[in-house]
């Protein structure tokens, strides 16, 4: 048997086929591609840096009435309250936040304008009423990885970075991404806005590198040198000197020109640094790993003292109000009660548990106190002369830092715990 | 024994690249396991490509491609017996039929070592000189090739799909140098003059030889197949000079620029790339998310192709179907979903394009074919 195949007519057939199919696929089927004098795309990443990733806007942020980690770009500020601690008691608990990986600090609760908003290791960004009902959720890429890092609150944003290395800015109202930005592999350590400017540490694999942002559109505005490895700490700035100071787990403090991000001066400490630095009185003070609290001149990053306080720590410091003493925490579950003039230790307290967290200073009335963990699962109210005036029972250890408003405190607790704000019950 | 003609050495190669897809595909294993991972990814004009992809089992691939290579086999075989042509081209146009059918099942089949036999297929059957007309559109790919190396990526080394043991100091001369040869070197292929031809089918034979350890066995395979007509003739000028070749010329170029028109980095962006059969060597590097939004709770799932092939993980093609495919896991609840897409060449330090399409699943702005829909930054 002998096909008779013409090959010819069917070879033309199917050319001619795919090269009409072709077009008409393009041109006809998706008209949209014969706009093709108009360029079907957009955006020109910022150039500034080649270490950041994509960046996507969509509107910008509202950066008014911005409440953020520890309260102050020092990060040293004392909350005056308006009703006596004495009376608060427990007001609302919520579920699980954290399944507690890692060894590090949970993040922290910001509060502002009613909205309680807290993230946590399980890659969830929560904001919960003043009431304790859950708002609304933002569950990141990655969600293993977690948020480790604490929020800034505005009255109409919310920015956060989470462990897979993206920043975000949401609008509160309409739940929409205003903004957001690839900045590296991950972000543990807590931003901050000044005179909108955002600054963010950020985390390669093997280093680090701070970060600063536009904070309304999130456009790049500079990227510091690598600062050592990896940075979990989170940055203070000074308005006045223009200067901006974090650790790294190089065991370095470095301080960065807040215009340009250039490196001003480093100081070598003992161990990694993963407190966030507190700005008193022209000195910049930190806790390392090495177990000493350190002093040191904000101008000229030259050591005024260092302390031992027995243990590493990353508990950062809380100065009293009337700025004399220094409350810091060390891993052998002590509190250490310090001079800030003489860099002696006054007083020690130990409270069962490794200290991860921070305390912060509170006044009532002309009283200084402060608020810190007392046990494994308890917080306390401490006058300034580290005595215990009361405990609420937590159920679950503080690992971060408290927010407190002029006549609550709010936590977020490692696993099982969840957020909780003490307070008058009315 | 006497020498198959030209035009029936072409036809054999051709079978015996269907033997090779065989032996490729797992003996049609591969083809079961691709499309069983999810999402299926289709070719931006078979957007309904799972509904194929479902009747598909690993019995059915497997026995399809038994028969399929039963069918090679035979055709190769009465080419090389010179008997029965016309039932050798059957064979041919049965087994074409049959690899682009599985090929469409899924845009991961797109890869040029495939796209290149079926285009050779196509001219072998439509020319009146199929020998002339399939060595004239080698060496027209060849050349197309070349040109389109020409760019940071190829010349920096950064596109190649997997690492070579040869140093970058070598590596970087040698890659300008093969860009040379395709350019330059590919049109001596033609030549009726033995020592030229052989010169040129040595360089060649060289560069597919080292590829090897970097493309892997099928594509160099492929290709000697290809070129094992060209040691027996070249072509002649006549044939250059007639009508027939200058269609082919002007076809291949008319393809070669569609994806300029339609976007302006068609090997980043993909817009119509599979019409130049894939021949851009970009390294593409993309970020997608899909974001699942209600006023209660935000969902961000990073999409992160990373074991896909290069030429294809950034293609709107495949950005579409992980759309789509989203669209489908959400159906029914309610959210919104929005998607986010960054690109940029390996080379470039920075993301050069970046798109968002907001509420994409229920006006299907993802086109397969181009990204745009955009929101601008």
């Amino acid at each position: 048997m002998n096909f008779q195949f013409n090959v010819r007519k069917l070879g033309w057939f199917a050319f001619a086929s795919f090269f009409l199919l072709s077009l008409f696929m393009v041109f006809k089927v998706h008209p949209e591609t014969i706009l093709f004098w108009k360029k079907p795309y957009l955006l020109k990443s910022d150039p500034t840096s080649s270490l950041v990733g994509p960046y996507f806007h969509r509107t910008d942020a509202d950066v008014t009435n911005t409440k953020y980690y520890l309260g102050s770009p020092s990060r040293s500020a004392t909350v005056k309250l308006s009703s006596d601690p004495l009376q608060w008691s427990l007001v609302w608990q919520t579920e699980r936040l954290n399944q507690g990986i890692h060894d590090a600090s949970k993040s922290s609760p910001v509060v502002n304008k009613g909205g309680v908003f807290v993230g946590s290791d399980l890659g969830v960004l929560h904001e919960f009423a003043d009431s304790g009902e859950s708002v609304w959720s933002f569950v990141v890429s990655d969600v293993s990885r977690g948020i480790h890092s604490s929020p800034v609150v505005t009255s109409k944003s919310v920015f956060f970075g989470a462990y897979n290395g993206r920043f975000y800015s949401v609008d509160r109202d309409t739940k929409e991404v205003n903004w957001w930005h690839q900045l590296g592999y991950a972000i543990g350590g807590s931003p901050l806005i000044v005179d909108a400017s955002i600054f963010i540490p950020v985390e390669t694999q093997d280093n680090g590198y701070i970060v600063s942002l536009d904070a309304k559109s999130g456009k790049l505005k500079w990227v510091s040198p690598f600062l050592g490895e990896q940075i979990h700490s989170s940055p203070a700035v000074s308005a006045e000197n223009n200067l901006l100071f974090v650790g790294t787990n190089d065991s370095l403090l470095v301080s960065l020109r807040l215009e340009t991000g250039k490196l001003a001066w480093a100081y070598k400490a003992g161990g990694p640094i993963k407190s966030t630095p507190i700005l008193v009185n022209g000195s910049v003070i930190v806790t390392s790993w090495d177990g000493y609290l350190y002093r040191i001149d904000q101008l000229t990053g030259k050591l005024i003292w260092k302390v031992n306080i027995g243990g590493k720590s990353q508990s950062t410091p809380a100065v009293s109000g009337d700025q004399k003493i220094l409350l810091v925490g060390n891993s052998l579950g002590r509190w250490n009660l310090i001079s800030l003039a003489s860099g002696k230790v006054i007083r020690e307290v130990d409270v069962g548990t490794s200290v991860l967290s921070s305390a912060r200073s509170v006044s009532f009335e002309g009283d200084d106190f402060f608020l810190a963990e007392c046990s494994p699962k308890s917080f306390c109210l401490y006058s300034d002369s580290l005595e215990k005036l009361k405990e609420w029972k937590t159920g679950a250890k503080l690992t971060g830092v408290p927010w407190v408003s002029e006549d609550s405190l709010y936590l977020s607790l490692n696993s099982p715990g969840g957020a909780l704000k003490i307070g008058e019950v009315k | 024994m006497k020498l198959p003609s030209q035009k029936n050495l072409f036809g054999a190669a051709l079978l015996a690249t269907h033997i090779l897809t065989w032996y490729f595909w797992g003996f049609g294993a591969h083809i079961y396991s691709t499309i069983s991972q999810k999402p299926q990814l289709c070719w931006p004009f078979l957007q309904s490509c799972e509904a194929f992809g479902q009747i598909v089992s690993p019995g059915l691939a497997v026995g399809y491609f038994a028969v399929y290579f039963v069918i090679a086999s035979i055709g190769l075989l009465l080419f090389g017996l010179q008997r029965n042509v016309g039932l050798a081209h059957l064979c041919l146009v049965l087994v074409t039929v049959m690899k682009l059918a599985a090929m469409l099942l899924d845009f991961r089949f797109m890869g040029n070592y495939h796209l290149i036999p079926l285009l050779l297929t196509v001219v072998y059957f439509f020319s009146r000189n199929p020998a002339s007309a399939v060595k004239l559109t080698i060496v027209l790919l060849y050349i197309y090739a070349g040109l389109l190396k020409f760019d940071l990526d190829w010349l920096s080394g950064v596109s190649l799909v997997t690492r070579t043991f040869v140093p970058i100091e070598i590596l970087n001369p040698l890659l300008g140098l093969v860009i040379l040869m395709e350019v330059f070197a590919s049109p001596f292929l033609l030549s009726q003059k033995r020592r030229v031809r052989f010169s040129a089918l040595s360089l060649f034979g060289l560069f597919h030889l080292f590829s090897w350890h970097i493309v892997g066995y099928f594509y160099p395979l492929v290709m000697f197949t290809l070129l094992f007509p060209f040691i027996y003739s070249g072509v002649e000028a006549s044939f250059l000079r007639s009508k027939e070749a200058i269609v082919i010329v002007i076809l291949l170029t008319t393809v070669q620029f569609i994806p300029r028109l339609v976007t302006s980095d068609p090997g980043l962006l993909g817009g119509g790339r599979w019409m130049t059969l894939s021949m851009f060597d970009v390294e593409p590097v993309c970020e997608y998310s899909v974001r699942a939004v209600s006023k209660q709770k935000s969902i961000e799932f990073s999409v992160a192709p990373l074991d896909l092939y290069p030429r294809v993980k950034c293609d709107p093609a495949t950005i579409s179907s992980y759309a789509r495919w989203y669209c489908d896991k959400f159906r029914g609840a309610d959210y919104r979903l929005d998607l986010d897409i960054a690109l940029k060449r390996m080379s470039s330090p920075t993301f050069t394009y970046a798109f968002s399409y907001r509420d994409f699943c229920s006006v299907q702005t993802v086109s397969p074919h181009v990204f745009s829909n955009y929101e601008s930054n």
